[in-house]
Formats: structure tokens, sequence, C-alpha cells
């Protein structure tokens, strides 16, 4: 029997249950830190402003790292609630919901270090240019 | 099935299974994209630091020492995160090709990690942006 066959044959016994929900715990109770830490960034970013009064690049700079700091944080939130329905469930269905909300934050991360790579192309250049 | 219609894991209906093992898939070569983005934001971050130490080296060199340290610790973040991605997609490729508990829960285990990563990196932004914070209130006030 392949491996493929004996896994759709005998599914999880508990031992292996406990493995992978201890691993799903994992991955929910970190991401819910991470989006926690991410949202608390944003609106620190966005209420700066108010704090420092900085130059008008500046401004621009923490409002828009703030905001999407603020998008990002929600993707990292729907995947612990994610891992949280698993947990519950334990229904495959779910985990497969959990590995997709995964996916859908590594993309939001290649969008925002996609940006943030080609600021930093502007910042080398200007600091090049300058020193 | 379960009366839901969703396959429970006991079971491991194999069409849930199949999904299962295309997001795997996908996720596999999202993370290897993750990767790549990682390291050629290294090089960039190694760029800036070389600019930064020889300005640093033709002026007052304590003035760049926290620009030049933020950035040789976010390198750091960056090379770890880079390597992490990519052994996780390495595992989601092996278990899209092989499946089986194992694969499963060696990759699991692996997104298990990285998700710990992501949630290091957070921390390590934070201190940043209090660094910045700080600065910018006694530069700005």
């Amino acid at each position: 029997m392949s491996e493929y066959n004996k896994l759709t044959a005998s599914g999880f016994d508990p031992e292996e249950q406990r493995t992978l929900n201890g691993q799903i715990r994992k991955i929910g109770t970190w991401t819910a830190v991470t989006g926690i830490i991410f949202l608390s960034v944003g609106i620190i970013m966005v209420t700066a402003n108010f704090l420092t009064a900085p130059p008008f690049a500046i401004i621009v700079f923490l409002t828009g790292s703030g905001l999407f700091l603020g998008v990002v944080s929600s993707f990292f939130l729907r995947a612990a609630l994610k891992a949280k329905a698993y947990l519950k469930s334990e229904l495959l269905i779910d985990l497969v919901s959990v590995h997709r909300s995964f996916r859908n934050l590594v993309t939001i991360w290649i969008i925002g270090g996609t940006v943030i790579g080609l600021a930093l192309l502007v910042v080398i250049v200007i600091s090049a240019v300058n020193f | 099935m379960c009366p839901s219609g969703r396959a429970h894991t006991k079971e491991f209906h194999p069409d849930t299974l199949n999904v299962l093992l295309e997001e795997a898939k996908k996720t596999s070569r999202w993370l290897l994209a993750m990767g790549i983005l990682e390291f050629a934001s290294l090089v960039q971050l190694g760029i800036l630091t070389i600019i930064f130490f020889t300005a640093a080296l033709f002026s007052d060199v304590w003035d760049f020492i926290p620009v030049i340290v933020s950035l040789l610790l976010s390198e750091i973040v960056y090379l770890l995160h880079g390597l992490k991605a990519i052994k996780t997609s390495s595992k989601a490729k092996a278990l899209g090709k092989a499946p089986g508990k194992n694969s499963l829960f060696s990759y699991q285990e692996q997104l298990a990690s990285l998700s710990r990563f992501f949630g290091l990196g957070a921390v390590a932004l934070l201190i940043l942006l209090i660094a910045f914070l700080i600065w910018a209130f006694v530069q700005f006030r």
C-alpha cells in the first residue's frame, strides 16, 4: 500500500492528532501575536504624526506604512482565527483553510516586501547621490 | 463523509486531501518567491550598509552608528527569514510530491517555525519603531 493510500485509509490516530493540533496551535498563536503587534505598530505609526509633527516625507512614510501594517495584521489575525476554527472542529477542510490563509498572508507579505524593496532602492540611490 | 458533507480527518477523504496537496504546492511557490525577495532585500540592505559605512568613515562615525547597527540587525532578520521561507517551501514541495503523514507533519512543523519568525520579526520591527520615534521626538519636538 502506498503512503498516499495509507494516509487516506487510516487518517490520524490520537497521538498524531495531538501532534497536528499542537502544530496548528503554534501557528495560530504566533500569527495572532504577529497580527496584534503589526496592528499596534500600524496604530503607533499613524498617531506618531500627531505627536512629533515630522517633515512631510516622514508623514507619508509613517501613514503609508501604518495603513499597510493594518492590512497585513488583518491577514495574520484571520489565519489565527482559522487555526482556532480547526482546533475546534478537527476537520480536514478546516486544515486546508488554515494553509490557504497562511498562503494569503505570504502573498500580502510578498506584495509589501516588493513595495518596501522599491522604496529601499530609492533610498539607496538618494543616499549614494548625497554621500 | 460527515453529515455536513465535509471530510473528517479520521476519514481523510481523497478529494479534500487533494485540495490540501494542491494548496501545499501553491504555498511552496509563494514561499520560494518570499525567500528570494528576502534575499534581494538583504542585498539592498547590504549596499545601504556599505554606503552608510563609507559615509561614516568621512564624517562623525557616532552619528551613523545607530543606523548601521539597525541595518545589520535587519539583515540578520532578513537572512534567517529568507532561509526559513526556502526551507518551508522545500517541505511543501516534498508534501506535494510524496503525500504522507510524515511529510505533512514535517511541513507543518516548518510552517509553525516560520510563523514564529514572523512574530520575532514583528517584535524587531516594534523595537526599531520605538527607537525611530524616540529619535524623531528629539529631532522635531
